[in-house]
């Protein structure tokens, strides 16, 4: 659906985005992970064909962004930034001003309509803006984004700003538009939590660069550790060296990416180890993305 | 509907829907009352009878509701009228793209040449309405004040005194439509320009009116008055040839065509700068 070729953005001195190549498949929710300043944002306006590229350029559905802009945004909806709105308006005036940007698509009333029930702002949206809460623009936001018919919604820090309550709902709204519409969503955070609840393949960004890019269920068996209960750790540890298995504090071991817990746990009894427990430890992103960082 | 027209449309909706837009109207009236009662001041009556008398006409047939409002026209349209099309013309693109809308427009597939067509020709629009407003509303307080008769026009810094029945007259003032339209849509096209480059809307907003005012003061300096064709000014107040007699046709056309110029020059002018520049709030 989305492909990124050597895209790269220089500020000035500042590289922003630095020859990064990615490509994001159709159907899935798709995070992009970074601190503030890692090259999200950009990334998402060289996407939008709002910031020009310095080098290399991106595809959606195939169709290049710096070449036909147009068209390749045929079919996107997206939250770029901070979502702004047009607040001396009411929301229903926002959402089919901006519509009429999308042209020649358009969106009937009836679609606006469905839109708004589904972001939950239908009692609100004849109000003007500027009484809006954040978490009702947020919504009005993916609303706008929704109009008319993406396949493909790119979202730049939705969940910013909202309280929790509110970060529940967005998140919720967003597996929906996954699960229900089918829709590919590419989805840019700092918040962790984020992707561990919403992502099925994730990307993290460091410093304008690519640093980790694959599925959320790989990267947890590559970060998954083992508590072992042993007696003995010390005549336990070249069994386990032996095994690809590496102990990276006492008593917890992280396995490589052949070896497998049963043949360690086998391998240790055949050696007279007495095992009372094995604990399985799920890392959360935070601790990867900070060891990840680290290394880089 | 076709996307072009509802994205005017649209852009069209957003300009009046902002209580500033309709307070440039309102201002305009307000200022247009108050001139009024400077003009019925007795000493600026008396200097309109003299002036009327100096052309050996009668003043009780020329002091007319048309007469007081090509007076109240003269003094508002160059000053206010110049004023609120800057307002609109750096605002309407500038203020997207400070307030981040600009952003939210362009994450949709619309090219940034259409986003500057709309946003122009709706200035254009603006500039119709205002200069249908000046004329109708200084015909309208002039004929409250003094009601229908003959009309007297006197500009000498244009050579141009002249006088006319009230049917010539009323025709003559609604002649001045065109001119005063592409003269404000000239005043719109260095605005826009202007907020086309990157910097503030409110920049742009005082650049585009020390233009307009320097170019306005300068030209009103005697030691000037052999370099008056050269000045902006005069081109903005070609409508007042509209009064001259007989009409100076060529002359008329020649300043649309300028006015015209002027404004595309404006307009492609910044074009040119958009187009190339990185939109960063």
């Amino acid at each position: 659906m989305i492909r990124l070729e050597h895209l790269t953005k220089q500020f000035g001195s500042r590289r922003a985005v630095d020859d990064l190549s990615l490509e994001i498949p159709a159907g899935r929710i798709f995070g992009l992970l970074g601190h503030n300043g890692a090259g999200k944002s950009t990334t998402f306006g060289l996407l939008l064909g709002q910031i020009r590229p310095t080098r290399g350029d991106a595809f959606i559905r195939g169709i290049s962004v710096r070449k036909d802009r147009s068209r390749a945004l045929q079919g996107v909806g997206a939250i770029y930034e901070a979502a702004a709105f047009y607040d001396y308006l009411n929301g229903w005036d926002n959402l089919r001003a901006l519509a009429a940007c999308s042209a020649p698509a358009s969106a009937t009333d009836d679609e606006i309509s469905e839109v708004v029930r589904f972001v939950g702002l239908d009692d609100r949206i004849r109000d003007p803006v500027r009484a809006y809460s954040h978490g009702m623009r947020q919504r009005l936001a993916l609303a706008q984004a929704l109009l008319p018919r993406p396949d493909l919604v790119l979202l730049d820090e939705p969940a910013e700003g909202l309280d929790p309550e509110g970060i529940h709902a967005m998140r919720k709204l967003i597996l929906r538009l996954n699960q229900e519409r089918g829709l590919t969503v590419l989805l840019s955070t700092h918040l962790l939590s984020e992707v561990e609840h919403l992502c099925s393949d994730l990307a993290i960004l460091h410093q304008g660069r690519l640093v980790y890019q694959g599925a959320w269920s790989r990267l947890a068996r590559q970060t998954e550790r083992f508590r072992l209960g042993v007696d003995n750790w010390e005549a336990t540890k070249p069994i386990l060296k032996r095994c690809g298995a590496i102990a990276t504090e006492e008593f917890v071991i992280k396995l490589s990416e052949s070896s497998e817990i049963a043949e360690v746990i086998a391998e240790l009894v055949r050696h007279g180890i007495r095992i009372h427990s094995v604990e399985p430890l799920h890392p959360t992103l935070e601790e990867f993305y900070l060891e990840t960082i680290a290394e880089k | 509907m076709s996307p072009f027209v509802l994205q005017i449309r649209w852009e069209l909706k957003k300009l009046f829907s902002r209580k500033r837009t309709h307070l440039g109207f309102f201002l305009l009236l307000l200022a247009e009352g108050a001139l009024l009662w400077v003009l019925s001041l007795p000493q600026s009556d008396a200097d309109l009878v003299r002036l009327i008398g100096k052309s050996r006409l009668s003043p009780e047939s020329y002091l007319s509701g048309f007469t007081l409002g090509v007076e109240l026209m003269k003094w508002t349209s160059s000053t206010l009228g110049s004023l609120f099309v800057i307002l609109v013309a750096t605002d309407i693109l500038g203020g997207e793209v400070e307030e981040r809308t600009y952003r939210m427009i362009r994450c949709r597939p619309i090219t940034r040449n259409r986003v500057l067509v709309v946003k122009f020709l709706t200035c254009l629009v603006y500039a119709a309405m205002l200069a249908g407003f000046l004329v109708l509303s200084t015909i309208a307080f002039g004929l409250l004040f003094r009601g229908p008769g003959s009309l007297f026009v006197s500009f000498p810094s244009q050579s141009v005194v002249a006088w006319f029945p009230p049917t010539t007259g009323f025709l003559r003032y609604l002649a001045v439509l065109p001119l005063m339209f592409l003269g404000l849509g000239s005043v719109a096209g260095l605005g826009f320009g202007f907020s086309c480059f990157p910097m503030k809307p409110a920049t742009a907003t005082v650049v585009s009116l020390g233009i307009v005012l320097l170019d306005s003061v300068l030209w009103n300096i005697p030691y000037f008055a052999s370099l008056r064709p050269w000045f902006l000014t005069t081109r903005w107040l070609a409508w007042h040839q509209v009064f001259a007699d007989p009409l100076p046709w060529s002359e008329l056309f020649r300043e649309a065509g300028f006015l015209t110029l002027l404004s595309a020059a404006g307009f492609l002018g910044g074009r040119w700068i958009f187009l190339r520049r990185e939109v960063t709030p």
